[in-house]
């Protein structure tokens, strides 16, 4: 197909339709004799749809493009990245670490409530079921005792303190201030270091089914947590 | 966005293969990207095999594409009981496993994920589908040398004069035709061979 290139424009004249008569006639009537020519014409027509066609799917494409610009932010589809899942479970066990570690920390080192520092006769009487106008000597010893070795162990003698709650839980008191009692020997004997002991009287105070000296879950929960640190510290 | 065309009234424009008509039936069918791409939400592992937004833009893109060539070629004519979003949900989807599993191929041989079964299995019209894949056009004109594509890009999409091309590429307007004719006949002698059966 070496045509010369005025040939080949004036066949895309052509086929655009913009030849006159004459020269549009000459052109069908080499159509016709030459089979060549022919399918040259043929073949430039081909291409020109196709490029046609290129040059619309081109626009096409912009258009879309526009459209994907405009609408970006509407609706998107949320990108995850291979592995990002499980970085969130890294993020969440790391978390979830830090925050057993903090609770843990909180139950260690927080104070624990002693038993009835502020126990009056009344609630002793009630305990021991006894008349209501007086307590027995023993009794009332046995209670200012306790009271004695609560102020010991506020102010941090726990050694003192340890002496006068074991004379209280040696002495015939109510299961109440019994109770009371051995709890606040676990605390005292816990913050003398003495693990052993510590544990010895709150096994026994968790070993009552329905104890009258009533404890809170939190803090069976610390003085468990703070028997266990003391155990691994020493 | 214009509010309402009809399937024939949207066949219509693309048919023209007027600019301003081609123009107004890609952004009517625009509305039917969500439909059209819904699958890819909805896959599982679309976070394994990167399948986000730009990859919706893109698959959305073809189907586009590919539709409007079908038009074009008579590979699509409007039918009772046939509807172009269907239609178009039909290729995207077929383009859609396509891809997903060369992907998933790619992913096998990298070592990194299992090869998982194909969810779905090929249906009747996903077959029939695959003889109008379109997208000839792209591939031809990938096939041209740059030289022959920055020219014929110059002259068609950008429209500009042989002159023009001339300063450009520092040659006369004359030796700007005779490229420009040689580069023509070479991309029919490319479009037989894309053409010819098998």
């Amino acid at each position: 197909m070496n045509y010369p290139v005025e040939l080949l424009e004036q066949i895309d004249r052509y086929l655009a339709g913009q030849l006159p008569d004459v020269e549009r006639r000459a052109i069908e009537h080499q159509m016709e004799a030459d089979s060549t020519f022919r399918e040259t014409v043929h073949t430039m027509q081909h291409t020109l749809v196709y490029l046609e066609e290129a040059v619309l799917l081109n626009q096409a494409k912009q258009v879309m493009k526009r459209l994907d610009q405009e609408h970006a932010l509407l609706n998107p589809i949320p990108v995850y990245q291979i592995g990002q899942r499980q970085r969130n479970w890294l993020t969440t066990g790391m978390m979830a670490a830090l925050l057993f570690m903090a609770s843990g920390l909180y139950l260690a080192f927080s104070t624990i409530d002693l038993a009835n520092a502020d126990i009056s006769p009344q609630v002793h009487r009630e305990a021991l079921a006894t008349p209501t106008e007086m307590l027995r000597p023993s009794e009332k010893q046995a209670l200012n005792d306790f009271i004695s070795a609560n102020g010991f162990f506020i102010n941090g003698e726990y050694e003192m303190a340890i002496a006068y709650y074991e004379r209280t839980a040696a002495a015939p008191v109510s299961d109440y201030l019994r109770e009371c009692t051995w709890w606040n020997l676990s605390l005292a004997y816990l913050k003398q270091g003495n693990v052993q002991q510590a544990k010895r009287y709150f096994n026994q105070y968790k070993a009552i089914s329905k104890p009258h000296f009533q404890t809170g879950y939190l803090d069976q929960l610390r003085l468990n947590v703070q028997l266990l640190w003391a155990e691994i510290v020493a | 966005m214009p509010d309402k065309m009809t399937d024939q009234k949207l066949i219509d424009a693309i048919r023209s293969k007027h600019s301003t008509e081609v123009e107004r039936a890609v952004t009517f069918l625009y509305r039917h990207k969500t439909y059209v791409t819904s699958f890819v939400r909805t896959d599982i592992q679309r976070g394994i095999l990167g399948f986000d937004q730009s990859f919706c833009d893109d698959l959305f893109q073809e189907v586009v594409l590919a539709f409007l060539e079908n038009i074009w070629h008579g590979l699509f004519t409007l039918q009772q009981g046939v509807d172009i979003k269907t239609y178009l949900w039909k290729l995207s989807h077929r383009k859609y496993l396509k891809l997903r599993s060369s992907e998933l191929r790619r992913l096998n041989r990298e070592g990194n994920y299992l090869l998982l079964a194909d969810d779905f299995p090929a249906e009747p019209d996903q077959i029939l589908a695959e003889t109008e894949d379109g997208a000839l056009i792209d591939k031809v004109l990938n096939k041209l040398d740059q030289a022959a594509f920055d020219f014929i890009r110059m002259f068609h999409y950008e429209e500009r004069s042989h002159r023009e091309i001339g300063d450009i590429l520092g040659i006369s307007e004359a030796a700007a035709k005779q490229r420009y004719y040689r580069y023509r006949l070479q991309l029919a002698e490319l479009i037989k061979t894309y053409e010819l059966p098998g």
